[in-house]
């Protein structure tokens, strides 16, 4: 009953939004007839109605109906009636749920230009640079024309560009970018050279990645220290001379280690102390054992250039420049032998929980958020809604088959992939790792089957798109990683676009070649084109003749060289040439372009009546997200697909994870080798496993976001303070308040000290030492004062001193005490801070003991984080204050 | 970042919240079971019937008959039940301890099946005794009983589920304590209830109660709040921590750290003694003689409790505290007990630690039970009833366990607020 009542109600938004639609729709007739310019006009006309005071949400049937048909005439893609839906839901602050293929993208522009019609920067986030390159090239233009400025972030850009950037009313870029640029802003010396201006509305493509898969990884700057690589070379030898179980315990399930006594016995002996525990070297041990056990070469990470390369378990792809923290890192290079990277202290974190909740405005897009919907309720407050589907998913999920072991399942795979071979159906082969993917490419090279391999290995992740462009042609064999997954576009048939821009690429640079070296003849040029039946008899001709007019028209090769090839990248239909040269590319795209639909429309005919792409799964994920990811690659917009996951009894997941009923069954069969188990008992034993780990992961994430919320808290207060700084002109005023808090704070805390002798000597050191105070003070003088009077007293001190600072300062170099203070506040505040980082850490670590005492650890956290940032928010105003005072020692 | 901490609620809503749903729980005391038509009588017999009385005390239920009579006792002892078998069976301690959540909701979920199995028992031993308040008693009524009063403690459960999510305190704790609140008047022996109107006796009376109250609360408070902290190092401190750090990481072991179970269990157990002593027919003399003199009774009564007491004190908190559990975590974590070396010489600290809490854990509960009794002996009045302080007991470790979370919200909210 209560599923009923919730259908319902989701019901009943789609209905509102399907009256939406019907309005846009009716909108349509008017649209048709105007202008270019009247469309462009519309933009002002709406921006004028909201400064009077009109809501976003009455001129949104106009705004979408105008995004629409400005999107016809760019990009020649209409939006459908859902993706009318979508973009309701988008802007209602929700999460919208998409079939692949369903063109999301196009969605994200509606609420984008709607919500930015009201002045404030909307931001669409993808997962990759890759993607938001991408989107802002196609889909922006659509902004553009309408009077919107697109603007772009991408990691190599420097400040002014990302200022620039930042200031358009629609952003692309990436979750990464977006959290870097907020740290590295409250990191800046100068208000000036901060980047971004608010957050107001975000728009996050693959929601689940960034606020589910990533929410855990936290976002870090650091900086590096002093190196002991020695200790990590000897832990990592301490860590080799140990064996598993006698002389130490491992939690797959946690991945956990931890020494048992004969353990701690042998490493003591062999590092000659008395006792492991009292030194460092536990924890790097502990790591060496974790980097032995727990990290394989070519699955976590990569070894590449003497260094060691992350590899992100979700999107198979390498994190660059990511680092594993707490030591675990240098721990593996030790292990792998390339050079131990420093030691680095966090100066800035966050993670993207908490980031993305400063925006006022949050909505996001997935083809797979369903399974989640409960967490982006709880921490997000999204809701997810599906948007329904513009054709029918026509693909066959085949239930799971395990084999007993490992190398019977590969053995089913490679006949599997052996089989659709032979049909001529386009196959993918995803694997959990770029291990795995080697095996596979090693099985199917051993039965000469050509085939591409796309992993995170920087050869084979260059040719990504050309791989993927490729993927669904005929007889075409892929074996990939998490890879191909999302944002993963597998035509079949072939993407025309994509072999188009190869093409000319290679035309391109022939012609470079062969001006370099004027001997090649134009034939063999034609000659060696890579797509060769692209250029039939009958257009040889023709394209020769362009070629031979593309070689006289580029005339500056050197500097032009990358300028071509990117505008080989970015053409398309509606590109509009500038000169000669740039004639010629555009006619020879189209030329070239106009062939390939045709094969491609023709072979994805071909394909379709073969069954269409198929997927073979070679593992399940911890998240069932993942295969879903996997398996919608196939049965893109109503084309025909199938998929099958093949396992095996020596899976980790199913290993560690399923519970023993299965694997008791599995002994109780005695099964042949190549005989395998399948059925639903199995899919739904798999199954619950699978969501069992989503728990436990989301159990761990929801702590980590209440532990995380007071660290926020902290840091908000922090970096408010430090914006006071940089908004500052004038620090006299704060000076002489921290002084005075100063004062009180010693007072308060030589008032513990029981005897007036101790009191007052204590008071004569802090004049001395701390404050630096000109002159000595004799202790007799305050023996007789009372508590408030040695308030007055000090206080008139260091008042007269620090004005005697100033104007000695002053006297040095005009300005030179206001630059200084300024130094140092911002000195002291990042010191405090970075400081605090570390001991939240420290506490969060400790605190759960507290739950032996049946305390709430997570109140008991609170407790104690206030008390330790009262005094850490102490140490701000002493440090600022001792470092001025006593400046000129430096001097 | 709004989002965030509505979810959380404040401390105001969650009061509120938890005010109301005490309210419905008391209104659900007014509901009678369908078909027990004779209320009154049984409402003067019951609580002249201490056992009724004193189970009614333990379990939160209410004291006059109602679809909430068994109250949440049938879910206690659910718990106890399953918590046993968690430690005893190595299968629950797994799911317990290394499934995670979804192994801690299987284990909520056995709780619960138990109970309303608990319930069914105990339903059918209300029936009988309710057979003679019953005009029609037939086989059917037997079902009505049980289906009313076993659904009555399951609703009660979820209330105080509802009130340890989203409310504030430990729900089943409170719904105890408003039950004990409720009945506050029959704390007092009913004798010197009725003499009240003697003036001269009522004034040492007064001075007698609230005497008594306020060192019962010092001694419950202590053993509440009071602990002894264990100092533990972890191995990424000895890097990165400074001696402020080092400080605040410990593992506390309070001294009443078995709470109020030892309390709950000896009462119960005295209850069934008494009663099953009173109904032997052809009772020894020694028995005969305690049961004779109201004094003697007295002493007896009270050595056997304390000593129950002290008994369970130590049995219960080794059970929820177990010191391999401990060194076994602390080696997970890699931490250990400062200046102790990991392995045998920890756990054999950490069992000592543990005994020397609940030692003064023990003492300071006899104290408890003994304070009324001395007082009364010294000012020469009636003490109270066994059964009143218990419940007196009870209701102060409630009060303390609540004002604590009350306080930790407020911290919290303080916390908030400051930034």
């Amino acid at each position: 009953m209560l599923k009923d009542i919730l259908r319902k109600t989701t019901q009943s938004d789609l209905y509102r939004y399907e009256n939406i639609v019907k309005k846009i729709n009716d909108l349509e007739r008017v649209m048709k007839p105007l202008t270019n310019e009247e469309l462009r006009a519309k933009t002002l006309g709406f921006r004028k109605s909201i400064e009077d005071g009109q809501s976003i949400d009455n001129i949104l049937p106009e705004a979408f109906g105008l995004v629409r048909e400005a999107s016809l005439r760019i990009l020649g893609l209409r939006h459908y009636d859902v993706q009318l839906i979508g973009g309701c839901i988008l802007h209602d602050s929700k999460i919208a749920e998409m079939k692949t293929g369903e063109g999301k993208t196009l969605v994200a522009i509606l609420p984008a230009y709607l919500n930015a019609l009201s002045g404030k920067s909307v931001h669409i986030v993808t997962v990759n640079e890759y993607l938001a390159k991408r989107d802002s090239l196609s889909v922006g233009r659509v902004l553009s024309f309408l009077g919107l400025s697109v603007g772009l972030i991408l990691a190599d850009m420097n400040r002014e560009e990302r200022q620039e950037n930042y200031k358009c009313d629609v952003i692309y870029t990436t979750n990464s970018e977006l959290g870097f640029d907020y740290l590295r802003d409250n990191l800046v010396g100068n208000p000036s050279e901060k980047v971004q201006n608010g957050f107001e509305f975000a728009i996050i493509d693959e929601v689940d990645s960034v606020l589910i898969d990533e929410a855990r990884t936290p976002l870090i700057i650091s900086r590096s220290l002093e190196t002991l690589n020695n200790i990590y070379l000897t832990a990592k030898n301490v860590a080799q001379a140990f064996e598993i179980n006698t002389h130490y315990e491992i939690d797959k399930r946690n991945r956990n280690v931890y020494l048992n006594e004969s353990g701690s016995k042998l490493a003591e002996k062999l590092l000659g102390v008395s006792s492991i525990y009292k030194f460092e070297t536990g924890t790097y041990i502990l790591n060496a054992i974790k980097a032995k056990e727990f990290y394989t070469k070519d699955k976590d990470y990569l070894v590449m250039r003497n260094q060691i390369t992350i590899v992100d378990e979700f999107t198979g792809r390498i994190l660059k420049g990511r680092r594993w923290g707490d030591g675990l890192h240098q721990a593996i290079e030790a292990k792998e032998g390339v050079t131990v990277g420093s030691e680095t202290m966090t100066m800035a974190s966050i993670t993207y929980q908490n980031f993305f909740l400063f925006y006022k405005k949050l909505s996001g897009m997935t083809g797979t958020a369903l399974t989640e919907a409960k967490e982006f309720k709880k921490i997000y407050n999204l809701s997810v809604d599906c948007v329904p589907i513009n054709k029918k998913v026509n693909r066959i999920d085949k239930e799971d088959v395990v084999y007993k072991s490992l190398y019977a399942k590969w053995k089913a795979v490679l006949y599997e992939s052996l089989s659709i071979h032979e049909q001529g159906r386009p196959l993918l082969i995803g694997t959990s790792n770029v291990k795995n993917s080697e095996i596979v490419s090693g099985l199917l090279k051993e039965y000469n089957i050509k085939h591409s391999l796309l992993n995170a290995k920087p050869e084979n992740a260059a040719n990504e798109s050309e791989i993927i462009a490729q993927a669904g042609r005929k007889g075409s064999v892929t074996i990939a990683t998490n890879m191909a997954g999302r944002g993963t576009d597998i035509l079949l048939g072939g993407n025309p676009d994509f072999l188009t821009k190869g093409e000319l690429r290679y035309i391109f640079r022939s012609i470079v070649l062969s001006l370099d070296d004027m001997t090649v003849p134009k034939n063999e040029l034609i000659n060696n084109l890579k797509y060769k039946y692209v250029i039939s008899e009958k257009n040889r001709l023709d394209v020769e003749e362009l070629i031979d007019k593309l070689k006289s028209a580029y005339t500056v090769p050197e500097k032009n060289r990358i300028g071509v090839e990117e505008l080989i990248e970015n053409i398309d239909e509606s590109f509009q040439p500038v000169d000669k040269f740039e004639i010629l590319i555009q006619k020879l795209y189209e030329k070239t372009k106009e062939r390939y639909v045709r094969e491609c429309l023709a072979e994805k005919e071909e394909v379709i009546q073969l069954g269409g792409l198929h997927i073979i799964g070679t593992e399940k994920h911890d998240s069932r997200r993942i295969d879903n990811q996997l398996r919608g690659r196939a049965g893109r917009q109503g084309d025909p697909g199938s998929s099958k996951f093949f396992l095996s009894f020596e899976d980790r997941l199913i290993e560690i994870f399923t519970t023993g009923g299965l694997k008791n069954m599995i002994k109780e069969l005695d099964l042949e080798d190549d005989q395998p188990v399948e059925g639903k008992i199995v899919s739904l034993s798999i199954e619950s496993a699978q969501k069992r780990i989503e728990d436990k992961n989301y159990q761990v994430r929801k702590q980590l976001f209440n532990y995380d919320n007071v660290l926020n808290l902290q840091r908000k207060v922090i970096y408010d303070e430090r914006d006071r700084f940089l908004s500052l002109t004038d620090f006299k005023g704060l000076i002489l308040q921290y002084l005075e808090k100063l004062v009180d704070d010693v007072v308060a805390e030589m008032e513990r000290s029981e005897n007036q002798e101790d009191k007052s000597r204590g008071i004569v050191l802090f004049c001395k030492k701390f404050i630096c105070l000109p002159y000595s003070i004799d202790p007799e003088l305050l023996s007789n004062l009372s508590k408030e009077e040695i308030k007055i007293f000090l206080n008139d001190q260091v008042k007269i001193s620090y004005e005697l600072k100033e104007i000695e300062l002053e006297s040095l170099r005009v300005g030179l005490s206001q630059s200084l203070e300024y130094a140092f506040l911002l000195q002291s505040i990042d010191q405090v801070w970075k400081e605090q980082l570390t001991r939240m850490e420290l506490l969060k670590e400790s605190i759960g003991w507290r739950a032996y005492g049946q305390r709430d650890p997570l109140l008991e956290y609170q407790k104690e984080a206030y008390r330790i940032f009262a005094i850490q928010t102490r140490k701000i105003r002493h440090s600022a204050s001792h470092l001025i005072m006593c400046s000129t020692s430096f001097a | 970042m709004k989002k965030a901490f509505v979810l959380e609620g404040p401390l105001v809503l969650r009061l509120f919240r938890t005010i109301m749903i005490l309210i419905f729980a008391r209104l659900g005391n007014y509901i009678p079971i369908p078909g027990i038509t004779e209320v009154e009588s049984f409402y003067e017999s019951s609580f002249r019937n201490t056992s009724i009385y004193n189970l009614s005390a333990l379990s939160g239920g209410s004291n006059v008959i109602s679809i909430l009579t068994l109250g949440l006792g049938p879910f206690f002892s659910a718990s106890l039940a399953v918590q046993f078998l968690v430690k005893l069976y190595p299968a629950f301690e797994k799911l317990q301890n290394e499934e995670g959540e979804e192994g801690r909701k299987t284990i909520v979920r056995y709780t619960r099946i138990l109970t309303v199995l608990f319930c069914i028992i105990e339903s059918f031993f209300l029936s009988n005794s309710l057979r003679s308040f019953v005009f029609n008693w037939n086989s059917i009524s037997y079902f009505v009983v049980a289906a009313a009063v076993t659904t009555g403690s399951l609703v009660l459960v979820w209330l105080s589920e509802v009130i340890t999510e989203r409310g504030i305190g430990n729900g089943s704790s409170l719904l105890i304590l408003i039950g004990n609140l409720s009945r506050f008047r029959f704390l007092i022996n009913k004798d010197d209830f009725d003499s009240l109107n003697v003036s001269s006796q009522s004034n040492l009376y007064i001075i007698y109660i609230i005497i008594t109250l306020v060192s019962m609360l010092i001694f419950s408070t202590l053993s509440q709040e009071g602990a002894r902290k264990i100092p533990v190092v972890s191995a990424k401190q000895l890097i990165d921590g400074v001696e402020d750090d080092m400080r605040r990481s410990y593992i506390p072991i309070r001294f009443g750290q078995a709470g109020v179970v030892p309390i709950i269990f000896s009462s119960s157990i005295l209850l069934f003694l008494t009663t099953s002593i009173k109904q032997l027919p052809n009772a020894n003399i020694a028995t005969r003689v305690i049961l004779d003199s109201v004094n003697l009774q007295q002493i007896f009564y009270f050595f056997t409790f304390l000593v129950l007491i002290i008994f369970f004190s130590f049995f219960y908190t080794l059970i929820i505290l177990s010191p391999s559990d401990i060194a076994k975590n602390l080696k997970k974590m890699s931490s250990v007990i400062q200046d102790t070396k990991p392995g045998v010489a920890t756990k054999v600290y950490i069992r000592k630690f543990i005994l020397q809490a609940s030692f003064v854990g023990s003492i300071l509960l006899s104290a408890l039970i003994l304070i009324p009794s001395i007082l009364a002996a010294a000012l020469g009045v009636h003490p109270l009833s066994i059964s009143g302080i218990t419940s007196l007991i009870l209701s102060f470790s409630i009060i303390n366990d609540t004002v604590r979370q009350v306080l930790a919200y407020r911290d919290t909210r303080k916390f908030l607020l400051s930034s």
